[in-house]
């Protein structure tokens, strides 16, 4: 009996783990929890008949052993298992000695290893809190890996587009300047297209290089040739939007476009429309471009190099179709090219 | 809310269908980017947003939302690496449930800032038992629904649920299984 009133089943509850060992070391009572690990545990059976003492490294022979090591964290170890307890010897008034002590875990997996639940162990017992503690370290680390490596992805890609943007402002450059009959047609036709891929590098920034929205691209590439003023295009389509890779080149399509408009179609004169819809259906983002309330139109013109621009951004950067018909009102213009995800 | 509630919600979706409604979803509910971080708190508003517009643009009932991803919740968790912990509550669906609130208790002991539902089972049964329920968010009493029948599929059973009685924030389930 461990205490007036107190009698050893009641140590079951709070130490389901415990050893009650008399004077000489044999068991009188071991918790419920060890007895589910060790089911050969018999009272009057002798401690070392089923536990060696790992640390502190002590070859325990009798009482004077243990009483080396009480209140300190000793760790023993189950002769015929490979369970390990952690805890200490506590010496009782009434004479022998109380083990009180939690298995030896290092993952949630043990738990089940062992054939346990989390109520076989004491409500207070912290090897459970321990364990989900580990679980969670583990799972955030297995993230900060994920997210390491997309970084580490992120760098490279960025770096690949640095290098393609460059090249693409020298093209652009090179074409510009052969279109161009002076400087200033120069400068302004070149700020203007370089405009539209820094406008597509802005959304992408905002959006953490994650997918564009198409209604923020067409709002903020083509609101610069309207110069504030409401009327003049209208826009509309479900929320949709274009991954990181796409951005720039629907940005320098649509600028193409508008700038067309703004040289000789709707927008030269100030007083026409320009109806931008889109839509994505099964896998397909569609934009569709109609221009009304321009000058007259007499024949399909000639492509000029901003057209041919378009062409080979949808065709080869988004690997898209583009359709573009010239009747008497302006241009239409049919754009499809394949939703890509939102991942680099 | 924690950021794997956020995570599931999108892989639920992009599973069931697809990368192109996820983003649809994504845009109506208003959020830029959802690189969230499994750990990491962010505003209940955020979750609800998502379930608000995921209904919208699925065309079907919030609490038809809320079920599908209660029922995806133990499937996801436990391939999220958490299926050991599961594992510790109950090798029956009425042991589980019987450990539900301990769960969340040992959980909420780790996370200062998790603030766990609350459980208890009463009048059990062979082959039922009512579950309280008590949270201090409301309207969750569907996930509630869908989180049981996602442990009766973990366990191979088939569970039906009656809600009993139903407060914001409460609610009492007649839960039967096979």
């Amino acid at each position: 009996m461990p205490a007036d009133g107190l009698s050893v089943h009641d140590l079951d509850g709070p130490l389901p783990f415990h050893l009650l060992l008399d004077g000489s070391l044999r068991i009188e009572s071991a918790g419920r929890t060890l007895c589910k690990l060790i089911p050969d545990i018999e009272t009057t059976d002798r401690f070392t008949d089923h536990f060696e003492l790992l640390r502190p490294q002590v070859d325990v022979r009798g009482a004077e052993s243990i009483d080396k090591v009480l209140d300190r964290l000793i760790l023993i170890k189950a002769r015929k298992t490979d369970l390990q307890l952690r805890g200490s010897f506590w010496k009782l008034e009434a004479g022998g000695y109380l083990l009180a002590g939690s298995p030896l875990m290092n993952k949630a997996e043990d738990i089940d290893r062992l054939g346990l639940l989390m109520t076989d162990f004491a409500p207070h017992d912290p090897v459970t809190d321990y364990l989900f503690a580990i679980r969670a370290r583990d799972v955030t680390l297995d993230e900060i890996r994920t997210a390491s490596d997309r970084q580490k992805l992120l760098t490279r890609e960025l770096d690949h587009r640095v290098k393609n943007t460059l090249a693409a402002v020298l093209t652009l450059a090179s074409l510009t300047s052969g279109e161009s009959t002076d400087i200033e047609q120069f400068n302004r036709r070149f700020e203007g297209r370089v405009r539209a891929m820094s406008t597509a590098h802005e959304l992408l920034a905002t959006a953490g290089w994650n997918a564009v929205d198409l209604e923020n691209m067409v709002l903020n590439v083509l609101g610069g040739f309207l110069q504030n003023k409401t009327s003049g295009l209208e826009f509309s389509g479900e929320p949709v939007t274009v991954a990181p890779r796409q951005a720039g080149p629907l940005a320098m399509t649509l600028h193409e476009l508008g700038m067309n408009a703004f040289k000789y179609g709707p927008w030269s004169a100030g007083t026409g429309m320009i109806s931008v819809t889109w839509q994505l259906h099964q896998g397909t983002i569609r934009i569709d471009w109609h221009e009304s309330g321009g000058p007259p139109i007499e024949s399909s013109p000639k492509h000029g190099i901003g057209l041919s621009l378009v062409s080979g951004f949808i065709k080869h950067e988004l690997h898209g179709d583009v359709t573009m018909d010239f009747d008497h009102h302006g241009l239409t213009a049919a754009i499809s090219f394949p939703f890509e995800s939102a991942t680099i | 809310m924690y950021g794997l509630i956020n995570i599931a919600i999108k892989d639920l979706v992009t599973e069931g269908y697809g990368e192109e409604t996820w983003e649809r979803i994504r845009e109506r509910a208003g959020l830029q980017g959802t690189d969230f971080i499994q750990m990491d708190q962010y505003e209940d508003s955020v979750t609800y947003d998502l379930v608000g517009a995921a209904s919208e643009e699925l065309g079907i009932p919030p609490t038809a939302v809320l079920e599908a991803f209660g029922a995806y919740w133990t499937k996801y968790t436990a391939e999220r690496g958490y299926g050991p912990l599961l594992d510790t509550a109950g090798k029956t669906f009425p042991e589980f449930l019987q450990n539900l609130d301990l769960m969340h208790t040992r959980v909420g002991t780790m996370f200062p800032d998790f603030v766990p539902p609350s459980f208890e089972c009463r009048d059990i049964t062979d082959h039922s038992l009512t579950l309280h329920y008590t949270s201090e968010r409301e309207g969750l009493q569907h996930l509630v629904i869908g989180l049981l029948h996602g442990l009766g599929e973990r366990f191979g059973i088939e569970v039906s649920v009656e809600v009993a009685e139903s407060t914001a924030t409460t609610a009492v389930f007649n839960v039967q299984w096979s």
